[in-house]
């Protein structure tokens, strides 16, 4: 039978129905070629897109409609369009030569928006038909927005572009290109609100605000699969969260005004604060000025902040009323339940301040951010040295405070900072070893959570020696092996008792020895950084085999910045149940031309790590069942006794092609020349600078990103491969500093000569 | 002439008809004259530590099992439930026998087992993942709304717990609760008719939302376009809040009337005695179309699972019960028959209810199911092996549950289920056709698991 999909891909399960404005489905051709488009080719259509993606993405900044459908529109289609979608041809079943321009039907609605996704992702037209210009697409979007504003829809960009996956769409060679592209605007972040992520969340319940709390619960969830989770844009707070938010609330106010009466005497519980203490007595109502140190005390708790005087008039005449309504009790709560409620508890701010600009951009007040800064590190709000020179203001918002603040944390070793092993996880993905189930009697040593604390282990010794740290964690030699530190004593100990074989999975022979020296070297010519961890290999297998298909995905889009589109959602993807083939026998299905589009981008680069089982151990012969054997495994009533296997030999040969890098492509014999290929490559090491740009902004790059991504890589390469040198780099760029009103940014964008 | 449904009823007065209230029969009897199928509901009565499948295994047909214990049918076994005897565990439902179908044989290996599959049991997912996906309540809850989508309540090892979070999820990481303490269920669901604090609550939360949305609308103003969508939501949650709290307050006279009796049991300190509300408040708040789906929870996700039934003459913990202790010179098993038997008894309290509401040309129990399972399933440290389920009704028609015991095959036979086949066949009769619930079992990949159980669908 077909291996069954892995529990934790959801990509591999067809991708959810399209809605109005979502790709209807991918055909593969589109982007099977667009590996080998030429660099001046490839850059027009997405400079254009840039331009649509920004023009459609603010369909509430009301634009007029500038332009006549049969002046703009009509010409465009014939000139682009028609030739494939109209009378005589219609490709994918798209007939576009009897549109109107009326957007009143649901289906031509639904027209429309695939036109707009097409042009905006600049899929379409195909690479061997003329491009159109800038201002020609600029004008069609300009039409579509309008158009559907007045059809009372909203034209959203295609969620894909907005999420983690979608960053690598923007072309490699135009944001390391060593001119800006005319008319880019200098680099700025959208003004936003940002959820608070989980680990916010916990951290504040960790605190003095949590104390004795019973009943509370997260309310937030994070994106779901592998890559980054917390992106700023992803998130809004719905009636299921908000439902927790207050419920939590009401546990917290709870726990924080704990009182009793004895014999008639008001008795306060030994840790409610005096301040919440004077609400509570009802045989002694509390003054306005008791409720007004009670809300101060909230804020400061909640917000780490005073109140204003208007916070402070409305909080207090809310208490007033509730106190009235629902009695000094309940009502007392309930106004300190409301701080736990209001937006700036739920919502990271930054929207910038003072005058904007030049170009509109505004940098982050003072206290954006010193809070951007401090959650670009730690999950908590800024630490007391920097809160108190905020409180003082000695921070005042500007690059250099921001460098010494980044600075001063980095260097500061009792300062937690699980926001930079996070990033690590989330790029490499390999903490996903947990979710893949398999089966303990295949082998009784496997212990998930252990590979991936090693691996967790490994990539905080090379964070901390900081040299060359990219090229370290491809190709070390070295790792931990059940490697824990006890929590008391701080001394290495054993992270699992019970697997005693456990070390097999890393190819150190049986009779090694545990040993708290570590890391330790592991066998010459096995291993070469996270991707041979057997973490990394558990993380990205299937539940009986190992997984080529994701595991070059992951190398697809992680190392080369390349895209594979999500798998259609006509297609079944089965593999045959030949059991008496190897993995890559199975996978020459995938060679049928319509699959070859997509799977050439990704089994060759995934193909060589089958020197590994889907454990993660090192093999020489791989097994499979003997078919004539299995057939004569029977008892003496021609009942099975179950299948036989035979070791057949070991093919880890694979391909680097499509990368839009001559340099990088060609023929690999095994994992490790794979690896070391890439690791040597300048493209490679960008595409990494690139996604932590993405986790620490918490969005996706842009054209307009790209001095602050060629800053990070110099400031990276000149340092040695300093990850330090490349934080420093990205937390005081323009990228992370500035913020800026998007429709006036796409005003400026889309007036831009073409 | 046009009737009003109920819930247009419902909707009606809260667009300030002013007109008096129908009693909710009248309006049940309207629906049916109109032609509107009236809503289909969901009970779940989920039990923790585990079905011993013996114990809803009917006495005079003997279960197969191997030498393991585990289920060894060959091939799915279907037979009428009369001329059976139901177990003793099973007795209070004798009177339901012909409505009732017992299922035995379904696996839910995927969720990994243990004390507790936690949030997978409902949700078919590992056990160890928190609430990593939707599960089945809150699945039905969606494709049957009602004011409350869901309504959670219980019990937990613990009299101070006043709210756990460990069966239900609306999705991945959106636990939904389990109200553990009655007094404080009762003032969210029945607070606009409640007395003294009860009543105070109530109204603060009312002036809290308010206050919440007038402080969210502030905030929004000054926000940039593109982020005022952000907040929206979160506006868009409190509004929605308030209004089904105006609800609460316009259909006064309604909840009045179904209202249950506040009495001692809602802050007692027995176990039974709190499980017994909870019934009670869930009882109602179907009566009273409050919700549809209702999910009765007796200590059940690790660690909550280890009650003690004093009430029952029981001050034995259930995790003991479940090592084979016994107290008093009786056998764990008599104990947790007892136990089980107070279960059955609450089940069929609420069925009785059900059935005594005029509903169309029945009775408000035709329109819904019960189930009755464990978070933990076949035993105290579970291993999924087999699932047992009680099912009572039939949902409108759509099920075939008049009297049956189901025993499907054997773990990996071709014929075999999944608690998953069983949750699919729920969502088909609330109209929801799916092949998948949560995830499949990897080692159940050559058998043909997509869909409902075509024998349980009517």
């Amino acid at each position: 039978m077909p291996p069954a999909a892995p529990c934790r891909h959801p990509k591999l399960e067809p991708a959810p129905t399209a809605g109005l404005s979502r790709v209807i489905s991918h055909r593969a051709g589109e982007w099977g070629r667009m590996g080998s488009w030429p660099l001046p080719r490839k850059l027009v259509p997405l400079i254009a897109g840039v331009i649509l993606a920004s023009a459609l993405s603010h369909v509430h900044a009301a634009q007029p409609p500038a332009t006549d459908f049969n002046v703009a529109v009509r010409p465009f289609l014939a000139q682009h369009c028609t030739k494939c979608h109209g009378e005589r041809k219609q490709a994918g079943k798209l007939a576009l030569h009897q549109l109107d321009g009326s957007l009143t039907s649901e289906k031509s609605r639904e027209t429309w928006a695939r036109i707009a996704e097409k042009l905006w992702l600049g899929e379409m037209p195909p690479e061997d038909e003329p491009r159109p210009s800038p201002h020609a697409s600029g004008r069609v979007a300009s039409w579509l927005t309008a158009e559907f504003a007045r059809a009372g829809h909203k034209l959203t960009p295609p969620p894909s572009l907005e999420l983690p996956g979608g960053g690598n769409r923007v072309s490699h060679e135009a944001l390391f290109a060593a001119s800006t592209t005319p008319g880019t605007p200098p680099p700025a972040t959208a003004a936003r609100l940002w959820r608070v992520s989980p680990q916010i969340y916990d951290e504040l319940l960790r605190g003095e605000l949590g104390k004795n709390a019973r009943g509370v619960t997260q309310p937030f969830s994070t994106l779901t699969g592998e890559g980054f989770k917390d992106y700023a844009g992803a998130f809004t707070v719905d009636e299921p969260t908000t439902g927790l938010l207050l419920r939590n609330a009401d546990a917290i106010v709870a726990a924080q005004t704990r009182f009793s009466y004895e014999a008639g005497k008001f008795k306060p519980a030994g840790n409610t604060m005096r301040e919440f203490m004077a609400l509570l007595d009802t045989n002694a109502p509390p003054t306005d000025v008791q409720l007004r140190a009670a809300i101060e005390r909230q804020f400061k708790l909640v917000l780490r902040r005073s109140a204003t005087a208007e916070e402070q008039e409305r909080f207090l005449s809310f208490a007033r009323k509730t106190m009235a309504d629902a009695g000094q009790v309940t009502g007392a709560r309930t106004t300190l339940a409301a701080v736990l409620l209001l937006p700036e508890a739920i919502f990271r701010s930054e929207l910038g301040a003072g005058e904007p600009d030049a170009h509109g951009r505004r940098m982050l007040s003072s206290t954006e951010l010193a809070a951007a800064l401090s959650f670009a590190l730690t999950d908590r709000p800024p630490d007391r040295v920097l809160q108190a020179a905020l409180d003082k203001g000695q921070f005042a918002a500007s690059r250099e405070a921001a460098e010494r603040e980044v600075r001063r944390m980095l260097a500061d070793d009792a300062l937690v900072k699980p926001r930079i092993l996070r990033f690590f996880r989330e790029f490499f993905g390999y903490h996903f070893a947990t979710e893949v189930f398999k089966d303990d009697k295949e082998n009784k040593d496997h212990e998930a959570r252990v590979l991936v604390s090693d691996t967790d282990r490994l990539v905080e010794f090379i964070v901390a020696q900081d040299r060359d740290v990219f090229r370290e964690l491809l190709t070390t030699r070295k790792a931990f092996v059940n490697f824990a530190v006890d929590f008391k004593k701080k001394t290495p100990k054993r992270a699992t008792e019970n697997k005693k074989n456990f070390h097999l999975a890393y190819g150190l022979p049986a009779d090694w020895q545990w040993t708290a020296e570590q890391p330790v070297e592991l066998p010459a010519g096995q291993r070469a950084g996270i991707l041979t961890q057997p973490s990394w290999l558990v993380a990205f297998s299937m539940n009986f085999d190992n997984h080529p298909i994701t595991r070059g995905k992951w190398v697809r889009e992680r190392l080369l910045g390349g895209t594979v589109p999500d798998l259609p959602i006509t297609v079944d993807a089965q593999l045959p149940n030949t059991p008496e083939q190897t993995l890559r026998q199975r996978l020459e299905v995938t060679k049928a031309e319509y699959c070859w589009q997509c799977h050439q981008r990704m089994n060759p680069l995934g193909l060589p790590f089958e020197q590994f089982d889907h454990f993660g151990r090192f093999r020489a012969t791989e097994r499979v069942q003997d078919k004539e054997a299995t057939a004569a495994n029977v008892d003496n009533k021609g009942k099975s006794r179950g299948p036989v296997f035979k070791e057949v030999s070991l093919d880890t040969r694979g391909v680097v092609a499509l990368t839009g890098d001559i340099r990088l492509d060609g023929d690999v014999t095994d994992p490790l020349a794979l690896i070391q290929k890439l690791a040597g490559s300048e493209r490679v090491r960008q595409v990494f600078v690139r996604h932590a740009f993405r986790y620490w902004m918490g969005r996706n790059e842009t054209l307009a990103d790209a001095p602050v991504l060629k800053a990070a890589d110099r400031e990276y390469v000149e340092s040695g491969g300093s990850f330090k040198a490349l934080l420093v780099s990205l937390l005081t760029s323009d990228a992370f500093l500035y913020r800026v009103n998007p429709s006036s940014r796409a005003a400026s964008v889309s007036t831009a000569p073409p | 002439m046009n009737f009003l449904t109920r819930r247009s009823f419902l909707h009606g007065t809260t667009l300030g008809t002013g007109t008096a209230l129908l009693a909710p029969m009248l309006q049940r009897l309207a629906a049916e004259s109109a032609g509107v199928a009236a809503p289909r509901r969901f009970v779940f009565v989920v039990e923790g530590n585990g079905v011993n499948p013996e114990q809803v295994q009917p006495t005079t047909f003997p279960r197969r099992k191997n030498a393991q214990n585990q289920n060894d049918t060959d091939g799915l076994v279907d037979v009428p439930l009369a001329g059976h005897e139901l177990s003793r565990a099973m007795e209070p439902l004798a009177e339901f026998k012909d409505r009732l179908t017992i299922i035995q044989g379904l696996s839910g290996r995927i969720c990994g087992g243990g004390h507790s599959n936690n949030f997978g049991a409902l949700g078919c997912y590992s056990s160890k993942k928190g609430a990593a996906g939707e599960t089945i309540d809150c699945a039905l809850a969606k494709a049957v709304p009602s004011l409350f989508p869901r309504v959670g309540l219980g019990i937990s090892d613990r009299a101070e717990h006043s709210i756990i979070y460990n069966i239900s999820a609306w999705g991945p990481d959106k636990a939904a609760p389990i109200q553990c303490r009655p007094d404080l269920a009762y003032n969210e669901l029945f607070g606009s008719v409640a007395q003294g604090a009860g009543r105070e609550d109530f109204v603060a939360r009312g002036n809290l939302l308010d206050f919440m949305v007038d402080d969210v609308k502030r905030v929004e103003r000054t926000l940039p376009a593109a982020e005022r969508e952000r907040l929206g939501n979160y506006l868009g949650a409190f509004e929605s809040m308030k209004h089904r709290h105006s609800r609460l307050n316009e259909i006064q006279n309604t909840l009045r009337a179904k209202a249950p009796v506040v009495t001692d049991k809602f802050r007692s300190e027995v176990e039974t005695d709190r499980l017994d509300a909870g019934f009670d408040i869930g009882t109602a708040a179907l009566i009273g179309g409050l919700t549809n789906v209702l999910v009765l929870a007796s200590g059940c996700g690790d660690p909550f699972f280890s009650v003690r039934f004093h009430g029952l003459g029981i001050p034995l913990d259930k995790h003991s019960i479940g090592h084979g202790k016994e107290h008093n010179g009786r056998p764990w098993d008599e104990l947790a028959i007892t136990i089980r038997r107070f279960h059955f008894e609450q089940m069929a309290r609420l069925a009785k209810k059900l059935q005594a509401v005029p509903e169309g040309r029945g009775t408000m129990l035709d329109n819904t199911v019960i189930v009755y399972m464990s978070d933990a399933a076949e035993s105290h440290h579970s291993r999924c092996w087999e699932w047992p389920m009680v099912v009572l009704g039939n949902c409108g028609g759509r099920l075939k549950t008049a009297g049956r015991f189901l025993n499907y095959p054997r773990y990996g036979h071709a014929a075999h289920r999944t608690t998953a086949n069983f949750y699919l066949t729920l969502l088909e009769a609330a109209g929801v056709r799916r092949d998948t619930f949560g995830l499949s079992d990897p080692n159940l990949k050559d058998l043909k698991l997509k869909g409902p159980l075509p024998e349980l669908l009517a």
